[in-house]
């Protein structure tokens, strides 16, 4: 009796693997059947997308928002799908089982995603792809596949507006920023920050800490609480459920945060959170749906705060109005391109 | 920079944050030494921890009580552990394998339940967690009195019970049978002590420990369960195991020696350093790998660990 269930179990492994090796053949035939001058036309259409998370859709912020926008354009009809914690290793082999599986616009949900992407669009000129973030630097412009748009989100627009408040607001002179490391927009965050406490005042110092995970927030908490200890009395935090901790410790010793993603004020007691770096994700992914349509999407385009896509929410009763006033100064300046933050991808 | 690495304040800090820190891990390897003295490895604990740490968060937002919550995490881990116990010893299956897809099922079901039950979005009902206890007299020795007393009281039980077990392993005729199966099943079965019993039971203890080790996260730590909570410390447990020889006084010091490296790449981050942050980040890991090089000369572990018993066999 064992050993025949043991066989039906190992067919059924078996099989699943099979459909994998299928892929492979129909891949060679693609590649020589379909001229990729004919493709624009033919991706203009879209009924299924899919998006690829790095992390899980509860962390109120990065992934989550992805998800809400996803929700928004499955209520306006169309077929969606999500898969979460996508590693690197996993990357590659999740992009094409949606594309083999006929959707016709994914979804990479960071920049990380952008190099097996690049990758995989070659193979599937009809499918339309998006990153939220910036193109890979070592393949020069043109050689990116003209199939996947590149939302080059100046996010680090956001950091730096974070940085502005966090030097007007400080007490003690030091302010903190916890990040979870490991990708571009997150190094351009970190530097973003720096720049914009140093725009304020030289004197102040930024303490920073890279957990290396988004997902311990026990480690979050003592991380803030270690900064607490040197110091530190305005944190920012970029970094998903870790951050979720780093806002729990403020809470509990009353020390000013700064929010990521989506606005985070909620979390935090009596207006501890100043206000919160927002990317509208979801706009930035339904905004897709409509481009798509127009026909030849592709390319880069560099959404930030002059076109809403970053913002900031609305700051807390505890920063006063002359603060209010200056930072929506440096907001103005940053919108009419007075002053031009450029992402700094260096990780020291 | 003002204060300096090493005044007393600074250190201080520093150690309270690695009893903090030490405290899950002090629990898991509590559970898995005495699971790892019958013979059973623990690899099963990360998951452990998480369905831990989940039902404890549950029960006590639910009812209003903390003890409810982590007397929940200390069933749920206990409840999970027996298939994995039922798997392994009963059915003699590979501890390893059985081990590791019991914790992707863990994160997996975790998550499904968290999303299920608070939707996508529970981050802001955050419990009072258990505060520090100082404990009158003692907290007030300098430097010592701060990082030891003024702990929460899962810290101080996790320390109880590390005595209690080991004085239970030494000096008890339970100790012994428990000793005697990770040893030689085959001897013990013939003498009468009932392996699989002993096995299961052990295990199941084991359970309950990691089930703890996770309320401590929610309950202790956090005050909200996030997913994925326990980060990986399960792994760690099974690594302190191994470096305190099975002995529980010593799995307490290296779980404070864990948590207060992970306090001091922290701390040295914050300091600021041209070193790359992957460097401070992997540094708790490195000195354990370090540790279980050099000190892992000698270490002899239960000699049937890990292998099935089949109480048939001759």
């Amino acid at each position: 009796m064992k050993r025949i269930l043991a066989f039906i179990l190992a067919l059924a492994m078996s099989l699943s693997l099979l459909t994998a090796c299928g892929d492979n053949a129909n891949k060679e035939q693609d590649k020589t059947d379909l001229p990729k001058e004919d493709t624009a036309n033919d991706r203009s259409t879209v009924s299924k997308i899919a998006v690829l998370l790095p992390g899980s859709i509860t962390d109120e912020s990065w992934n989550q928002t992805a998800y809400e926008g996803l929700q928004t354009i499955a209520a306006q009809g169309y077929e969606t799908a999500y898969t979460e914690n996508v590693g690197s290793n996993d990357m590659e082999s999740v992009f094409r089982s949606y594309c083999e599986e006929g959707y016709d616009f994914v979804i990479g949900h960071g920049a990380q995603y952008g190099d097996a992407c690049c990758r995989v669009a070659e193979d599937y000129p009809n499918v339309n792809f998006f990153i939220t973030g910036n193109a890979p630097e070592d393949v020069p412009a043109d050689e990116l596949p003209a199939n996947i748009m590149f939302a080059d989100y100046r996010e680090c627009e956001g950091a730096y507006v974070c940085g502005v408040v966090a030097a007007l607001m400080t007490k003690s002179g030091k302010v903190g920023y916890v990040g979870g490391g490991n990708n571009t927009t997150q190094q351009s965050d970190k530097n973003a920050f720096i720049d914009g406490v140093a725009s304020v005042s030289s004197e102040i110092e930024v303490k920073t800490v890279i957990t290396g995970t988004f997902d311990d927030s026990a480690l979050g908490k003592e991380t803030a609480i270690a900064m607490m200890e040197d110091g530190v009395d305005v944190i920012l935090q970029t970094c998903d459920h870790t951050g979720l901790g780093v806002l729990e410790a403020c809470s509990e010793k009353g020390v000013y945060c700064l929010g990521y993603t989506s606005d985070q004020s909620a979390l935090v007691a009596d207006g501890l959170c100043l206000t919160s770096m927002l990317v509208d994700i979801p706009y930035m992914i339904s905004s897709q749906i409509d481009l798509i349509k127009a026909g030849n999407y592709g390319g880069q385009t560099f959404p930030g705060l002059h076109d809403g896509v970053v913002s900031m929410s609305a700051f807390s009763d505890k920063v006063p109005a002359d603060v209010a006033e200056k930072v929506n100064a440096v907001i103005e300046q940053i919108k009419c391109g007075e002053v031009v933050i450029t992402p700094n991808y260096s990780e020291n | 920079m003002g204060t300096g690495l090493l005044s007393a304040s600074f250190l201080t800090a520093l150690f309270a944050s690695g009893v903090r820190q030490s405290i899950p891990l002090i629990y898991g390897s509590l559970g898995d030494a005495v699971s790892e003295r019958a013979g059973v490895m623990g690899i099963s604990l990360e998951g452990e921890m998480l369905f831990g740490a989940f039902f404890s968060y549950l029960v006590a937002l639910r009812t209003g009580s903390l003890w409810l919550g982590v007397l929940a995490g200390a069933l749920a881990g206990m409840l999970s552990s027996l298939i994995v116990a039922v798997w392994s010893v009963l059915l003699r299956q590979d501890q390893s394998i059985i081990g590791i897809m019991f914790n992707i099922l863990a994160v997996g079901f975790t998550n499904f339940l968290n999303r299920m039950i608070f939707g996508t979005s529970n981050a802001n009902i955050t419990l009072e967690i258990f505060q520090p206890l100082a404990i009158p007299g003692l907290s007030r020795i300098p430097v010592i009195g701060e990082i030891f007393f003024h702990q929460n009281i899962l810290a101080y039980l996790s320390v109880l019970l590390a005595v209690a077990i080991f004085w239970v392993l030494r000096r008890t005729k339970l100790g012994l049978q428990l000793t005697a199966v990770g040893e030689n099943p085959k001897a013990s079965q013939a003498s009468g002590i009932r392996v699989y019993r002993f096995r299961i039971l052990a295990y199941m203890f084991c359970g309950c420990m990691a089930g703890i080790a996770g309320a401590s996260l929610t309950l202790g730590s956090v005050g909200t369960f996030t997913e994925a909570i326990s980060a990986g410390r399960g792994f760690i447990c099974l690594a302190i195991v191994i470096l305190s020889r099975w002995n529980p006084l010593v799995a307490v010091a290296a779980s404070f020696g864990f948590g207060s490296i992970q306090a001091l790449q922290i701390r040295l981050q914050v300091q600021g350093s041209p070193l790359p942050y992957q460097v401070f980040v992997a540094l708790p890991y490195l000195v354990t790998i370090l540790a279980l090089a050099i000190g892992g000369r000698n270490i002899r572990a239960p000699r049937e660990l890990g292998v099935p018993f089949d109480k048939e066999s001759r």
